[in-house]
């Protein structure tokens, strides 16, 4: 019989049939209008009732825009405010959602998917992660990634079952297994974990013995922390006196004790080369929570700061306090820092610049507020020039204070500094409050038009974006 | 000056032999002597006989003439030597022309000042300009023939090197073909050629469906040859598919028009990026009298759309249908907003659609795009295919080139009501209906 196929298997390599395509119109138009369907015997697949309420259509229209036009930077403010909401996304945004590119996002995006989107995920390998299957589950029979998300999701909830997880197959991972999931207990750290992780420090691998040092530095009645803080204070001394604030007195052993070996002290990379025993100082400082410097002799971190200045020994302190503060997230300690940074010139070759932006997120808004506003006009010395630098380090939310003092500064150009403000405007935007968009809207020269300003355009498009994103999610649900 | 195009010569050619004849003219090798200025091109042409032919072209009215005994006319000579002018027009320049050009000249300028100092300017003008659309439109027709004669070469062309080909050609193979019947005045014809580039290797099946639209188009030149033999509704389709246009004002006062609430189902944007032509396809879908239409707007470039049309958007008004023997493309005469919506009723079961496209395909032959309404249809996945349920657990193929996943999703596994187009081959999802909300795809 002839059919659409059969005709088109006769012309794949050619044919000289003159009368081909009038056979093929009737054929193949009687074929189509003749089309039967099948009989679908296969197994159907239906997802159960949702628990939580879908967004406020407007939120998921917007949710729908972002994912289409690709705004991922706006996406994890928006996730957050949806899952702080305990809403869950409109259905057919799931598999853009759910796509793999989006990786890091993982902790973000399970909480809005709902049921929905674990059913959907148990359809596609790809989005394996977001299948609804027990932790314990994942965590014994998936690949590293996996068990890392599960551990992570379990340290989350129940941070003692998450440390059984891994003890129990301890001996039978591998040393980057290992490091790896002992960098998960960075979640729900407490001194319950500390017994296994001061065990760890005898473990035959680096990594994970530097893995277990990092937490242990992070828990100040941790024995390693007491045995730092002793070894510490016999090497770093305080000589006051009447008339002067007082000095430090470094003094360091010739040797090692086994013990500091123990501890990571020698172990531990610098950024920087060293002398010896300069070096072997730094790492003692870095491994020792700063707070206590300050605690326990009662002296701010600017006054210890001060005081290193005058040592013979300030490198290697400076950059001890620094690795310190960025390894216990320690707000004062990175405050002081950061004004040593912006008010001495020579700061820079003490402290780890490549770091800076490590210590920059560690700074409270409100400093950041005190430091940029009492920029005076037509003053740019290093002080303001860098308090102007760390704006564009800082990707945390801003204080309304700050803001105002930013777009009014490029408004009025009314320091030195409003080109560079307003060339970095759009960037600014994502760390605004955005409620004060409309404010924003206010005050400028020029209308919007041929002679506005691209970068005050997208800066406001971007701030009432995030407004629209607010609001909306705040509307009731329907 | 104006200076003259290389589609204003191929529009001007009696025949494509003439046309074929001056594109070999049209090199410098076969001319003797060769000049321009403001007013006219001439130049002198080898021929068979002793002596050059004489050919002259008129710049400020389009006149010409040629020494040669042709009696086509244009004649190849003056074809070529416009086709010479339109491609190297810094050759032909600021001449100063021999005296057989200025006396021509001269003797033309005379003729047309005289005709205009006649009496009754406006009736000679609207007999002329009657006498013109007449003289446009038969030259159209040539042109169209000639193209269609192009094409259906084209097409055996490609049976008897077979469609394995089609796979490896080259981007140029189909844009040539559809250049040529841009050139002559068949855009549609012009499109399904383009539209057939997509084809080989898209799909399993793509054989069978490259093969039908080369069927399609044989079967459009065919009818084209006896289209007077056919019935005015299918006339006017193969008019249409082949590129001539209907006067929408003419349309709306003389055809009756279907009042009812008209749901924007669905919208399409596609942008030529050569002529910056963006067309957009809007389908529409009537409440109480179940019918769907097609809205075609265009605009050039950034320039708005006349009417601001978004799909999920309702509205009230009067629809005139472009006649046809299975009308879809349509028009508003008068509409207006509305606020509510509504979900569309659409076929309950595939065998009830299936039977409705079999008889609109029986109408028109050439419909590649059934619009349609599928209540209570559920998606199902079979190994990596996917497939349209009905509640009679019939099943239809969904094209993978279409949003599954998204669909799918919004299904959870329950029925829901889609519209889409079907081709035949397989069902392409536009947009869904998750209970009352409209959801686009």
């Amino acid at each position: 019989m002839t059919t659409l196929k059969s005709l088109a298997q006769s012309a794949m390599l050619g044919s000289t049939d003159e009368s081909l395509l009038a056979s093929a119109i009737r054929v193949g138009i009687a074929e189509l209008g003749g089309y039967v369907p099948v009989a679908f015997t296969g197994e159907r697949a239906i997802c159960g009732t949702e628990s939580r309420p879908r967004m406020p259509e407007r939120a998921g229209r917007l949710f729908k825009r972002m994912l289409e036009e690709e705004m991922d930077e706006l996406l994890p403010e928006f996730l957050q405010g949806a899952a702080e909401r305990g809403y869950i996304v409109p259905p057919e945004t799931l598999p853009a959602l759910l796509s793999p590119g989006r990786n890091a996002w993982h902790s973000l995006i399970l909480p809005v998917i709902g049921e929905r989107g674990s059913w959907l995920a148990a359809h596609n390998p790809a989005w394996d992660y977001a299948r609804k299957r027990e932790p314990l589950e994942a965590w014994e029979n998936g690949t590293r990634a996996e068990r890392v998300f599960a551990l992570e999701r379990i340290r989350t909830t129940d941070p003692a079952r998450g440390r059984e997880w891994v003890q129990t197959c301890w001996e039978t991972d591998s040393p980057e297994d290992r490091a790896a999931f002992l960098a998960t207990f960075a979640i729900g750290l407490s001194m319950d974990d500390e017994p296994f992780l001061e065990a760890c420090l005898d473990d035959k691998r680096k990594e994970v013995r530097q893995a277990a040092r990092r937490l242990l530095l992070r828990l100040e009645t941790s024995r390693f922390v007491k045995r730092m803080w002793t070894r510490v204070k016999l090497i770093v001394r305080v000589r006051s006196s009447f008339l002067n604030k007082g000095t430090l007195e470094v003094t360091l052993p010739e040797e090692l004790d086994s013990a500091a070996k123990r501890d990571g002290v020698g172990e531990l990379a610098l950024p920087k080369k060293m002398g010896e025993k300069a070096s072997r100082l730094a790492q003692l400082i870095a491994l020792t929570p700063p707070v206590l410097w300050s605690r326990e002799f009662n002296r701010s971190p600017d006054r210890w700061i001060a005081m290193a200045l005058t040592c013979e020994w300030k490198e290697p302190l400076l950059l001890g306090w620094q690795m310190a503060a960025i390894g216990t997230a320690d707000a004062d300690w990175a405050e002081s820092l950061i004004l040593l940074w912006m008010t001495q010139e020579e700061a820079q070759s003490f402290l780890d610049m490549n770091a800076l932006s490590a210590l920059v997120p560690l700074l409270r808004a409100e400093k950041i507020e005190g430091w940029v506003t009492s920029i005076e006009p037509g003053v740019s010395d290093t002080r303001s020039t860098r308090a102007i630098a760390l704006l564009e380090m800082y990707h945390r939310p801003w204080t309304a204070n700050l803001s105002r003092w930013v777009v009014k500064s490029v408004q009025q150009q009314s320091t030195v500094f409003h080109q560079r403000l307003l060339q970095a405007l759009p960037g600014f935007a994502r760390w605004m409050p955005p409620e004060l968009s409309d404010e924003f809207s206010q005050g400028w020269e020029d209308e919007p038009g041929s002679g506005w300003n691209k970068k005050i355009g997208s800066f406001l498009q971007i701030l009432k974006f995030r407004n629209e994103i607010k609001s909306s999610l705040e509307e009731q649900s329907s | 000056m104006s200076s003259i195009t290389a589609e204003e010569a191929k529009a001007l050619a009696p025949d494509l032999a003439s046309l074929k004849a001056a594109q070999e003219l049209a090199d410098i090798c076969h001319w003797v002597s060769l000049g321009a200025n403001e007013a006219a091109l001439w130049g002198e042409c080898k021929g068979s006989a002793q002596k050059p032919y004489k050919v002259q072209v008129d710049l400020s009215n389009r006149g010409f003439a040629c020494t040669c005994p042709s009696r086509k006319s244009p004649c190849k000579h003056v074809l070529g030597l416009m086709l010479l002018a339109s491609a190297s027009p810094t050759i032909l320049k600021d001449a100063t022309p021999p005296a057989w050009v200025s006396e021509w000249l001269e003797k033309r300028t005379d003729q047309t000042s005289d005709h205009a100092g006649q009496a009754e300017p406006d009736t000679a003008s609207s007999q002329s300009r009657q006498k013109d659309a007449a003289r446009r439109a038969a030259r159209r027709e040539k042109l169209v023939a000639a193209g269609l004669e192009t094409l259906d070469l084209w097409l055996k062309d490609l049976i008897r090197q077979g469609l394995a080909f089609a796979q490896s050609a080259p981007a140029s193979f189909w844009e040539q073909q559809s250049a040529r019947l841009v050139d002559a005045q068949l855009p549609g014809a012009a499109r399904m050629v383009r539209e057939m580039q997509d084809i080989p290797g898209a799909s399993p099946n793509w054989t069978e469906i490259l093969l039908l639209k080369m069927a399609r188009l044989h079967l459009l030149i065919q009818a084209y040859r006896r289209l007077e033999s056919l019935p005015e509704p299918s006339r006017t389709d193969v008019r249409t598919l082949l590129g001539w246009t209907i006067n929408r004002k003419e349309l709306i006062l003389s055809s009756p028009a279907l009042s009812d609430d008209w749901l924007v189902v669905a919208q399409t944007l596609e942008e030529d990026e050569t002529s910056g032509l963006r067309t957009q396809i809007n389908w529409l879908w009537g409440k109480t009298s179940r019918k769907p239409a097609q809205l075609i707007l265009f605009a050039f470039r950034t320039r708005p759309f006349e009417d601001h049309l978004f799909p999920g958007l309702t509205l009230r008004g009067d629809l005139v249908y472009f006649p046809g023997a299975y009308p879809l493309r349509a028009v508003f005469k008068s509409y207006r907003g509305l606020e509510s919506t509504f979900v569309p009723a659409g076929f309950p079961n595939f065998l009830a659609f299936l039977d409705a496209y079999s008889t609109a395909l029986g109408l028109n032959p050439w419909l590649e795009h059934f619009p349609v309404v599928l209540e209570h249809v559920t998606i199902e996945r079979l190994e990596t295919n996917w497939l349209l349920c009905d509640g009679e657990n019939q099943a239809i193929p969904i094209s993978p080139r279409s949003h599954c996943w998204e669909l799918f999703s919004l299904s959870g596994g329950h029925p829901l009501t889609v519209f889409g187009l079907w081709d035949g081959f397989s069902f392409f999802p536009m947009t869904a209906w998750e209970n009352e909300r409209f959801v686009r795809l």
